[in-house]
């Protein structure tokens, strides 16, 4: 009875080991046509401006500083401007499973909002929102900042309804 | 900006978290102390939500350049697809039509419209027996160069330099030679010789093929000139070669920007393009400078190589400067090479076009060079703005975006809605893909799924799509916009072709000749214009029949010579005689199955008849 035991813990164990494996083969996919689709040489390689979007494509959500630190772990001892996809790929495996930079939940995100939502008045006006973006934090580029005001700002009213807005960022998810 | 090492590529380095100083909080916060009492937890939030809104972005973009690189994956397989046109279909098709119905002004202007003719001559370097030569699919006018092997002429040695220079296997001409010749303006005894040579199988070798090839790649203006211009046609053609053959190679702006259409090489010399007669070069392809009077022809091989280089060449992100092997003419200059071109003219920017970019216009090297592509809706509705720059006296640019079609340059559509509209027509591209192809998938999908379970896994499915449709998209990417796949990951093959069905006017025809049709309708498009003499889209029911059936000797498995009498008989609607071959290519369409049910028959071609 106790060999049998035995077993069947290991068919387990097996079992799981195997689960993992193949955990690990998908997610590795999913890293390689993340890589791929920026790869316009098809050379393996990606221009380095273009990793943040990779490494946020694939459902991360570093600072810029932890970005930083991510690309300067990929880069050659010489940075050449580019990437090699051998040296991405260690370092967003392990990023992806050690489940780092995971997004905050949506509650969190609207918690956020609301700090910054002093007055409790369920909006945010353009200027607060452009101060809090581009002077706070990680500051935004005006561009990014635009292409917030774009999606968030309501036509009518002018005013950030953040609520709507945290419904639209998590949509797609 | 950057602090990093001296590579400008390098991103910002550092990572500066801003905290505004108390002085600037008191002026917008006086009368909020709650703020003030903490500021880190409002830095905190600002992070979270700049963090949030980056991955959105970046998941958007990620998207964005998925449905790009379809469009252009699409694009580059219908280039292709043209290419694998057969042999002894297009020699069978010119004996049929082009010799015995239609006349020799006929088949020039023939020549000059029909894409065919591109094939038909691609098929002949198949045959020609020239050593070494070796044709790759894709690389269009280096394989056309192969062909260039004089014969018998004064300037043997100058058109091998040539062959040469723009093939890097170079070719070995046979001097023993005995095929027919070829010159320009082609005679009618001239193609009967060629195709006696071809179905022999002799040697063939031919001079100025680029005549043809020149016209050929211009075929979707060429046939938006027939249907506008119809009888006049040619002679309008003509009236645009001579237009086009006056305009300048380059501008240099203020001796300060260079303004070319494809971009430089490292052999760019802007003083020798402005010695260039530029009249001489009605096309790019047509390097010979015939002069008449004295009977001898010219090739200047570095002119021609520099006026190809500004016209054709492509930047990219990699140093040096390599030919441009898929374009068969011009270079990929890297921002070593407009680094080099700049400073030796003294040059702050390098503004051309030549290359479809999402935005309209894209900056490289450096923002050294300047792409600026105008023509909005390139691939489909909604995939890319057009641009057009404004340039002021201090040498300021401001590129200006918009979009022909009003419903989608509509500002105030997020990038997310706009997104969607871009996607869907790039899944329209890959429904038709599927469509055009159904039999040949299911036939795939059923082998490997022996137990009839309806499902393959993920990995089975794409290699299927690879292997009939000779896409190599990011399929695993939109996999769940373009089929069913279950909790477990399996992919429910029938799903694929729910989203759209195939419709046409001859529904009673059944599925098999529907598809059939619809794949080639490319082709058969072709055959139809050729014997429309007139241009009037009218052709005799004899004449469809001849043409589906060549196209039946040429396709294998495309229909029975039963089911082509039968569509002919059911498509001559009002019993004339005669087919409007327009109306029959337009009643093949792919509808989604919501607009399916608000409009069951199309064209007002109702079932009876049918």
């Amino acid at each position: 009875m106790a060999t049998s035991a035995a077993a069947l813990l290991s068919q387990a164990e097996r079992d799981r080991a195997t689960e993992n494996e193949n955990l690990r083969a998908e997610i590795q996919k999913r890293v390689y046509d993340a890589f791929s689709i920026f790869d316009h040489e098809g050379n393996k390689t990606v221009d380095v401006r273009e990793i943040g979007t990779i490494i946020r494509s694939l459902n991360c959500c570093p600072s810029e500083g932890e970005l930083n630190d991510m690309i300067t772990e990929m880069e050659e001892e010489e940075p050449t401007g580019y990437i090699k996809y051998e040296k991405f790929e260690p370092v967003m495996m392990k990023v992806i499973l050690e489940r780092k930079y995971k997004p905050q939940s949506e509650d969190i995100l609207m918690k956020a909002l609301e700090v910054l939502d002093q007055e409790h008045k369920e909006h945010l006006t353009i200027d607060e929102i452009t101060k809090f973006m581009t002077e706070y934090g990680e500051a935004f580029t005006q561009d990014e900042l635009e292409e917030m005001k774009s999606a968030a700002v309501d036509q009518e009213k002018g005013v950030i309804y953040y609520k709507d807005y945290v419904s639209l960022l998590v949509v797609d998810e | 900006m950057g602090c990093g090492p001296s590579h400008p590529n390098t991103v910002n380095r550092k990572a500066n978290v801003k905290v505004p100083s108390k002085g600037s909080e008191n002026v917008v916060f006086n009368n909020n102390n709650w703020v003030c009492k903490d500021t880190s937890i409002t830095v905190k939030s600002a992070i979270l939500i700049q963090n949030w809104f980056r991955r959105y972005k970046a998941r958007l973009e990620a998207r964005k350049r998925c449905t790009w690189s379809i469009f252009q994956q699409i694009e580059f397989a219908g280039e292709q697809d043209q290419l694998k046109i057969k042999t002894e279909y297009v020699v069978k098709l010119i004996r049929h039509f082009v010799m015995s119905r239609v006349n020799f002004s006929q088949i020039q202007f023939i020549c000059y419209t029909v894409p065919t003719l591109y094939n038909f001559f691609n098929g002949m370097i198949d045959q020609v027996k020239i050593s070494n030569a070796n044709i790759t699919k894709g690389r269009r006018s280096s394989s056309i160069a192969n062909v260039l092997a004089p014969i018998s002429n004064s300037y043997l040695e100058e058109e091998a330099q040539l062959v040469q220079a723009t093939d890097p296997d170079s070719v070995i001409i046979n001097k023993a030679y005995q095929g027919p010749h070829i010159n320009m303006p082609i005679t009618l005894d001239q193609v009967k010789e060629l195709i006696e040579a071809f179905s022999q199988d002799k040697e063939i070798s031919t001079e100025k093929l680029m005549t043809f090839y020149s016209y050929s790649i211009r075929y979707g203006f060429l046939k938006e000139v027939i249907s506008k211009y119809k009888r006049n046609a040619s002679k309008v053609v003509k009236m645009f070669e001579d237009v086009f053959s006056w305009l300048p190679l380059a501008t240099i702006i203020d001796n300060k920007i260079f303004v070319t259409h494809g971009g430089i090489s490292d052999q760019t010399d802007v003083h020798y393009l402005n010695v260039i007669d530029r009249h001489k070069y009605i096309s790019v392809l047509r390097p010979s400078l015939l002069d008449e009077e004295d009977g001898e022809e010219k090739i200047d091989l570095t002119e021609w190589r520099q006026v190809l280089d500004v016209l054709w060449s492509d930047p990219k992100n990699a140093n040096g400067c390599k030919p441009n092997e898929y374009r068969g003419g011009g270079s990929y200059f890297g921002p070593d090479v407009t680094r080099n071109f700049l400073s030796k003219h003294n040059f702050n920017l390098i503004i051309r076009s030549h290359e479809c970019k999402i935005e309209g216009w894209e900056y490289m090297h450096y923002d050294k060079v300047l792409t600026v592509f105008s023509a909005s809706n390139y691939y489909s509705p909604g995939s890319n703005k057009g641009a057009y720059l404004k340039l002021n006296d201090k040498h300021e640019i401001e590129c200006l975006q918009f979009m022909s079609d009003t419903n989608y340059g509509n500002k105030n559509l997020s990038m997310r809605e706009k997104m969607g509209i871009i996607e869907e027509s790039a899944l329209r591209e890959i429904q038709s893909k599927f469509h055009s192809h159904r039999m040949a998938l299911e036939a795939e999908f059923k082998a490997i799924d022996t137990e009839e379970t309806g499902c393959i896994t993920i990995d089975q499915w794409i290699r299927c799509l690879v292997n009939v449709l000779e896409l190599e998209l990011p399929w695993r990417r939109i996999k769940h916009q373009i089929v069913n796949i279950t909790a477990d990951g399996m992919v429910q093959y029938h799903s694929c072709f729910d989203k759209f069905s195939l419709q046409s006017a001859l529904k009673s025809k059944g599925p098999t000749v529907t598809e059939t049709l619809y794949k080639h309708k490319n082709s058969l498009e072709t055959i139809f214009r050729i014997i429309d003499k007139d241009n009037s889209g009218l052709i005799s029911m004899e004449e469809f029949q001849d043409s589906c059936l060549l196209l039946d000797d040429h396709v294998k498995s495309f229909m029975s010579k039963e089911d082509i009498h039968n569509l002919a008989k059911s498509i001559d609607f009002n019993n004339d005689g005669h087919i409007d071959f327009n109306e029959f290519l337009e009643a093949f369409r792919l509808v989604s199955k919501e607009q399916e049910n608000d409009n069951y028959s199309l064209n007002g071609v109702s079932d009876n008849q049918v």
